[in-house]
């Protein structure tokens, strides 16, 4: 019987024939030989899909502590990380990434944020890549494409993102990054029409007129030098807005109404709403969902007092061809007291003139 | 057990040093972003609510739940508008920022209800409860609501064709199997012959008795009938024209159908169902009344089988020779022959099947329930409505013939007696020249085995039962 039990616990030991705790011997790795050998050993133990996930995270975990960005390490990290693989592997090989802060980790890094991901995967990710700031700042380029990914990101979510998320966007969006995305956003739309792409150019125009609304002090401080931004985020507001007309369409035009009571910002939006880039019966005064009509009256009325075309717009577009009763209730509801004349009234006695 | 426990403690222990390092930490960077969250209606003083419906022309009374709102949107004191415009369809989180919540808008409606987390519509299905109002649906956001009616739609292919039919008749149940034959009684075995006296010759064996034949299996008992299907239900049909504001240009009609239901042979109605219709004019419905079809005739029974035949009896041993006397002056007397054995008996005949038991009858279908029409109306409705109402008492089918009874199996014959062993020669007696021997009895003859018995024949199927008669269609 003890011979029995002796080939039973023999059996264990060659079931699991590596251990984590191997792994971490190879961390001691100390010369370049060394350290070569043991990121082989490393990556091929990441990679052993018949390993236990201990055994392969504790790999994952020595390649991030060897710090080598040899392309093997970057493979076998890549790998790890791809979707599929358990999320524990997945997790510390974003770690590990993150160890790196080699400019050949960082793609693989915005490359995983498109791919199907769990919450605190994402993290993970995000928490690497926001490791590699110093490689991103300053490099447009690298900034575009690091946004780019992180607006697919959390375009997608169905819960809330992380807060890492906002902390590297602080650092990494900037007027003119958002815009280059969001153009980035509308190509990948055309080539592909996916929900999840859709998404990422909800997600894109989101927070494009986020991060300008959020700049409305500095532009009232300053307007000459934001207006090639302001046109800039506007001209590619417009595009999206035609890209998607319907739930990016609706965002568009209420950030259109939100920042239309400001003068710097209510000649622009005007051009969007009313400019002759877009055929009559394309404005969003015509769209054909109601809510889209509403809004843009809404934003229309707001920007009238900076602008001249509303005015027209709203005689010509709305008064004579508006039908539902909702949307032309908003113009007395936009009257402020009773004795005033509502929007409706004023637009009325203009005649569209703009007087 | 306890070594059982042991041996898997080992491979624990071998498999333990398997775990892996816990993940790090996540840095702590505060909370989530200040503007991602929705805008609630708590902390707002709304001035104005508008509702944008979805663009449907209206609501089948028998549509599965639908979405209604395409969008709401809330006017706040300082002109803010606050929009929602996900209310019923599950999206990533960023389509809902900054909008208005969700949860602030409150739907309901005495017409129906919103059903599941996407809030969509399943409307009441009684037509006269929405002829004049529409679908009410009130919206609510903090203190301000908004009434929202929609159209009902009256589209005849917007319903089922109405059908009610009564209950099918019980199955009947399957005949008996037919008992077996009894095995045939065996054969007696035969005596054995007595030992010859000195210098005598033994007696022969007796013969074995025949094996009896095995007993004939009885014929398998009939299937039962199946029981008859309910009637279809008596239709009581009500047609008018009857008018809506939703429809100010025509004359729709109004049907109502009161289903009596009740069983077969019996004039108590035991359920009584009404249905509402409100259909567009020229429009083509059908009512139908069916008849429960018959349940089907039970299995005739399997035929019995055939007795075995019995064994027939052993023949009995043949008796030895007596000794011959001892003569010690001369010459031996001569020593007495053995009996013969006596033949085995005959194996008696296996009994025969019999036949299967005959299928049960089906059920017959149950009649369609009779259909009377009171329709009201000037004449051109009422034609209208001859023209384009489709009444069908339909008879219900005949349950299925019962299925034939299997054949009983042949008996087999018995196992023939065996013959039995001759008597030992008698020595012959000693002397100065011993007597002659005697010679050995010869064996008995086996008997015959019996003969198997003839397979019986299967039953014949029952008959289908008949299609119940439509009911009566009367116009009024």
């Amino acid at each position: 019987m003890k011979r029995a039990l002796l080939v039973l616990y023999a059996l264990g030991l060659s079931a699991c024939a590596t251990a984590p705790t191997h792994m971490y011997d190879l961390m001691d790795a100390q010369d370049d030989e060394q350290v070569e050998a043991a990121v082989e050993e490393a990556a091929q133990h990441l990679e052993g899909r018949r390993l236990s996930v201990g055994v392969r995270t504790a790999a994952a975990r020595a390649l991030g502590r060897l710090r080598s960005d040899q392309p093997r390490a970057l493979s076998a990290l890549g790998t790890g990380l791809s979707e599929g693989q358990p999320a524990k592997v997945r997790r510390y090989s974003a770690w590990a990434l993150g160890e790196l802060r080699s400019a050949q980790a960082l793609p693989i890094l915005t490359q995983a944020l498109r791919s199907r991901l769990d919450d605190q995967t994402g993290a993970y990710i995000l928490e690497a890549i926001a490791k590699h700031y110093a490689l991103m700042a300053g490099n447009e380029a690298t900034l575009v494409s690091v946004v780019e990914a992180m607006v697919f990101f959390g375009g997608n979510r169905e819960g809330s993102v992380p807060a890492m998320y906002d902390l590297l966007g602080a650092r990494t969006r900037t007027v003119g990054v958002n815009v280059q995305v969001l153009r980035n956003a509308m190509r990948t739309l055309q080539s592909r029409t996916h929900r999840r792409s859709r998404a990422a150019l909800y997600n894109a125009t989101l927070e494009l007129l986020t991060k300008l609304a959020a700049r409305r002090d500095e532009v009232r401080s300053g307007p000459g030098a934001w207006a090639g931004r302001i046109d800039a985020a506007f001209e590619a507001a417009q595009e999206a807005l035609q890209a998607d007309p319907d739930d990016t369409a609706l965002l568009v035009l209420w950030f259109l109404g939100r920042l239309a009571s400001e003068p710097e910002f209510a000649a622009p939006a005007a051009r969007v709403l009313v400019g002759a880039s877009a055929p009559p019966e394309q404005r969003p005064t015509r769209h054909r969902r109601s809510a889209a009509r509403l809004v843009a009256i809404w934003a229309l009325a707001r920007m009238q007092v900076h602008a001249l075309g509303p005015r027209q717009a709203l005689l010509l577009d709305v008064l004579s061809k508006e039908m539902e009763p909702d949307v032309l209730r908003l113009f007395g509801d936009l009257s402020v007291a009773d004795r005033d004349l509502d929007a409706l009234q004023r637009v009325l006695l203009s005649g569209g003139s703009g007087s | 057990m306890k070594r059982a426990y042991l041996g898997c403690l080992l491979l624990v222990c071998g498999c333990a040093r398997q775990v892996g390092p816990a993940l790090p930490p996540l840095t702590e960077v505060g909370s989530a972003r200040s503007g991602s969250a929705t805008v609630r209606a708590a902390g707002h003083q709304f001035r104005a609510l508008y509702v944008m419906k979805k663009d449907r022309p209206g609501i089948a009374i028998e549509s599965a739940p639908l979405d209604l709102i395409d969008a709401v949107a809330v006017l706040d004191a300082d002109g803010s508008l606050y929009v929602a415009d996900v209310l019923h369809d599950k999206v990533p989180s960023a389509y809902r920022q900054g909008k208005l919540d969700p949860q602030d808008i409150l739907l309901a409606s005495q017409h129906g209800e919103f059903v599941g987390a996407e809030r969509y519509f399943a409307p009441q299905r009684d037509p006269l409860l929405t002829i004049d109002s529409g679908y009410v649906v009130d919206v609510r956001v903090g203190a301000l609501s908004r009434r929202l009616v929609f159209r009902p739609l009256y589209d005849a292919d917007t319903y089922t064709p109405y059908r009610g039919g009564g209950n099918p008749g019980r199955d009947g149940p399957g005949g008996r199997q037919g008992l077996s034959g009894a095995t045939g009684a065996q054969g007696d075995d035969g005596d054995d012959g007595s030992e010859g006296l000195t210098g005598q010759d033994g007696r022969d064996g007796g013969e074995g008795e025949d094996g009896a034949d095995g007993g004939n299996g009885a014929v398998g008992r009939p299937g039962l009938r199946g029981a008859p299907g309910d009637p279809g239900p008596d239709l009581h049909v009500r047609v008018r024209p009857i008018y809506s504001k939703f429809y100010p240009s025509e004359s729709l009609v109004f049907i109502q159908v009161q289903s009596d239901f009740r069983h077969i042979g019996s004039r108590q109605v035991y359920a009584s169902v009404t249905h509402r219709y409100i259909i567009h004019p020229d429009q083509p419905f059908t009512l139908t009344s069916v008849g429960g079809p018959g349940g089907a005739g039970g299995a005739g029974g399997r035929g019995g089988s055939g007795g075995a035949g019995g064994d027939g009896g052993d023949g009995g041993d043949g008796g030895d020779g007596g000794n011959g006397v001892a003569n010690p002056g001369g010459t031996g007397a001569s020593g007495g022959n053995g009996g013969d054995g006596g033949d085995g008996g005959d194996g008696g005949d296996g009994g025969n099947g019999s036949k299967g038991g005959i299928g049960g009858i089906g059920g017959n279908g149950g009649d369609g329930g009779s259909i009377v029409v009171q329709l009201s109306g000037d004449g051109s409705f009422q034609r209208s409505v001859r023209r384009s109402l489709t009444l069908s008492s339909v008879p219900g089918a005949a349950g299925a013939a019962g299925a034939r009874g299997a054949a009983g199996l042949a008996g087999a014959g018995g196992d023939a007696g065996e013959g039995g062993d001759g008597g030992d020669a008698g020595r012959g007696g000693r002397g100065q020249r011993y007597g002659q021997a005697g010679l050995d009895g010869k064996d008995g003859k086996d008997g015959e085995a019996g003969g198997r018995g003839r397979m019986g024949r299967p039953g014949r199927r029952g008959k289908a039962g008949r299609d119940g008669r439509p009911g009566a269609v009367v116009w009024r």
